[in-house]
């Protein structure tokens, strides 16, 4: 029979570091897409395949180079130069008619997936750990490269919850949320507004691509797990909400964390989805129902 | 300042705005009317660019606005006011006025620093628009009429050159009438006006001239007397 591992303080604090950083990974993916999703409307079903990207792109360079921060920096410029090519290209044409948008994304996310597939084949890929020593945190030996990601994944929260609330471009994007033809008739460039807003979710899908390298193994489907709890995500913490998707982030992390130490990773995503449904038949709008960059 | 030669915009069979000439001359406020239907609110969306023309050119200082987007445009120096009130609703006063408010170039400061201060601006405009008591009220909390003086004053705080008023006194009472007149009586001079307005009144009050439109064509441009006594004005308009 399974038996349920004692929880001491010490490994409490590890896994609660693990969920932490792992729930800062979902994070960026998953702002990113309700960014997307809050401003312009668009289920970006291509959002995991540039978090694969992400990932890959720094495995290729860190082949070629041996550096993981080159590698870092090189893929999220290059899959963010991606996104904004494929914002302006094409979906830009096709915002007003949401099931081309849905389609065309998910067209593009099949066509990366099996691209990197046909390149690397089905196989997952490692990458070393770029800071492999570990440090003590509140008594407990850990890992120097996970604490960076939570530092990270806190630095981008503060970072685009400035962007949004501080700021006069997060002013802009709110009013372009709200009412585009009335930002528009006020001289806000909103088709700018768009761009920038799904440039910088690509972005953050890359940097979630290239952080979680390190940490998980890679393989050609990674982008559609993480986007599947993206989704969860952005729907139960509210359609749109940045703060939603910290905090559900950060919640899934911990269940994930602590999860694992008593049911399989599959039965942990399964609990993790019966839950989401049942809140969502009790809460259908979510934690923050609406989007809130400016209260 | 803004002319407006051989405008027209067809949908389908339908002609809405039929070959009209306008021309608005700098400081002046000019009337727009004509009854419902006559092609109004569609002149006014085809100068901001909001719709595009069939055909005809549409010049401000000397360059033509045909194609630009509504964006564009009011960063030009053309601003408009709405027939239905346009607000973000969870919106402050203070933060619409903001947001209107902007620099005449863009720059990566003037676009990540909301702490610019624009409070003399937004306090100015604000009075203008007998709003300064309700800079840090939610906008969905005003009443109807200081909805309408909210909508005037975004566009002030443009600081456009041109400002087109879609009948800013919808939905008004008397007294919330006169004073929209009022306001646009203190802005005679700073800025050319056209104003699209049913009550005759008002119009008669305020403008220099007024163009009348019937069935999406010019009936005729004159001065607000000269319009009023206008035997064809009377026929298709007040209705004698």
């Amino acid at each position: 029979m399974y038996e349920i591992p004692l929880i001491t303080a010490d490994n409490f604090i590890t896994y609660a570091l693990n969920g932490l950083s792992r729930g800062m990974i979902i994070f960026l993916v998953a702002s990113g897409l309700s960014l997307i999703f809050g401003l312009i409307g668009l289920i970006n079903f291509a959002h995991g395949s540039m978090l694969a990207l992400g990932g890959y792109g720094t495995y290729i360079v860190i082949q070629a180079t041996g550096n993981f921060w080159l590698g870092l920096i090189v893929s999220v410029v290059l899959v963010t130069l991606l996104g904004f090519a494929l914002e302006r290209k094409l979906l830009y044409w096709i915002y007003d008619e949401p099931l081309l948008g849905f389609l065309g994304t998910f067209g593009i996310g099949l066509v990366i997936e099996e691209a990197i597939a046909v390149y690397f084949g089905s196989r997952s890929y490692t990458v070393s750990s770029p800071l492999p020593e570990s440090v003590q945190v509140l008594g407990v030996s850990y890992p120097s490269y996970r604490l960076f990601v939570i530092l990270v994944g806190a630095l981008v929260a503060l970072g685009i919850g400035a962007l949004l609330t501080k700021t006069r471009l997060g002013l802009e994007i709110h009013a372009t949320a709200n009412r585009q033809s009335t930002a528009e008739i006020l001289g806000v460039d909103t088709a700018r507004i768009y761009t920038i807003t799904f440039v910088l979710g690509t972005g953050l899908a890359a940097l979630a691509g290239a952080l979680t390298a390190p940490i998980t193994s890679m393989y050609p489907t990674i982008g559609l797990d993480y986007i599947t709890m993206a989704f969860l995500v952005i729907i139960v913490g509210g359609m749109g909400s940045f703060k939603g998707s910290l905090v559900v982030s950060l919640i899934v992390g911990q269940i994930i964390a602590f999860g694992w130490l008593v049911l399989a990773p599959t039965y942990v995503r399964i609990l993790i989805f019966a839950a989401a449904m049942v809140f969502i038949l009790y809460k259908p709008r979510g934690f923050f129902g609406k989007p809130e960059v400016h209260e | 300042m803004l002319t407006v030669e051989g405008l027209t915009k067809r949908f389908d069979s339908v002609v809405a705005v039929d070959d009209v000439d306008l021309e608005l001359r700098e400081g002046e406020i000019h009337g727009l009317i004509g009854p419902n239907g006559a092609g109004k609110t569609t002149t006014v969306n085809l100068i901001t660019g909001e719709l595009s023309p069939t055909s005809g050119t549409i010049e401000f200082d000397g360059s033509d606005l045909v194609g630009l987007s509504p964006s564009s445009i009011a960063r030009r120096g053309i601003g408009r006011s709405f027939q239905v009130v346009q607000y973000f609703p969870d919106m402050t006063v203070r933060k619409h006025l903001h947001l209107a408010v902007r620099e005449s170039t863009r720059t990566v400061r003037s676009v990540l620093d909301r702490g610019a201060d624009y409070s003399d601006e937004i306090q100015e405009v604000a009075e203008t628009a007998r709003l300064e008591d309700e800079l840090d009220t939610i906008a969905k909390n005003l009443p109807h009429g200081q909805k309408r003086f909210l909508d005037i004053a975004m566009v002030l705080a443009m600081d456009s050159k041109v400002i087109l008023f879609d009948e800013p006194a919808a939905g008004l009472n008397e007294s919330e009438t006169n004073e929209v007149r009022e306001i646009l009586e203190d802005l005679r001079g700073d800025y050319t006006i056209l104003i699209v307005e049913h009550d005759i009144d008002l119009v008669r009050a305020i403008s220099d001239r007024i163009t009348v439109l019937h069935n999406g064509a010019v009936l005729t441009t004159d001065t607000p007397d000269n319009v009023v006594e206008n035997t064809q004005v009377r026929e298709v308009y007040l209705g004698e």
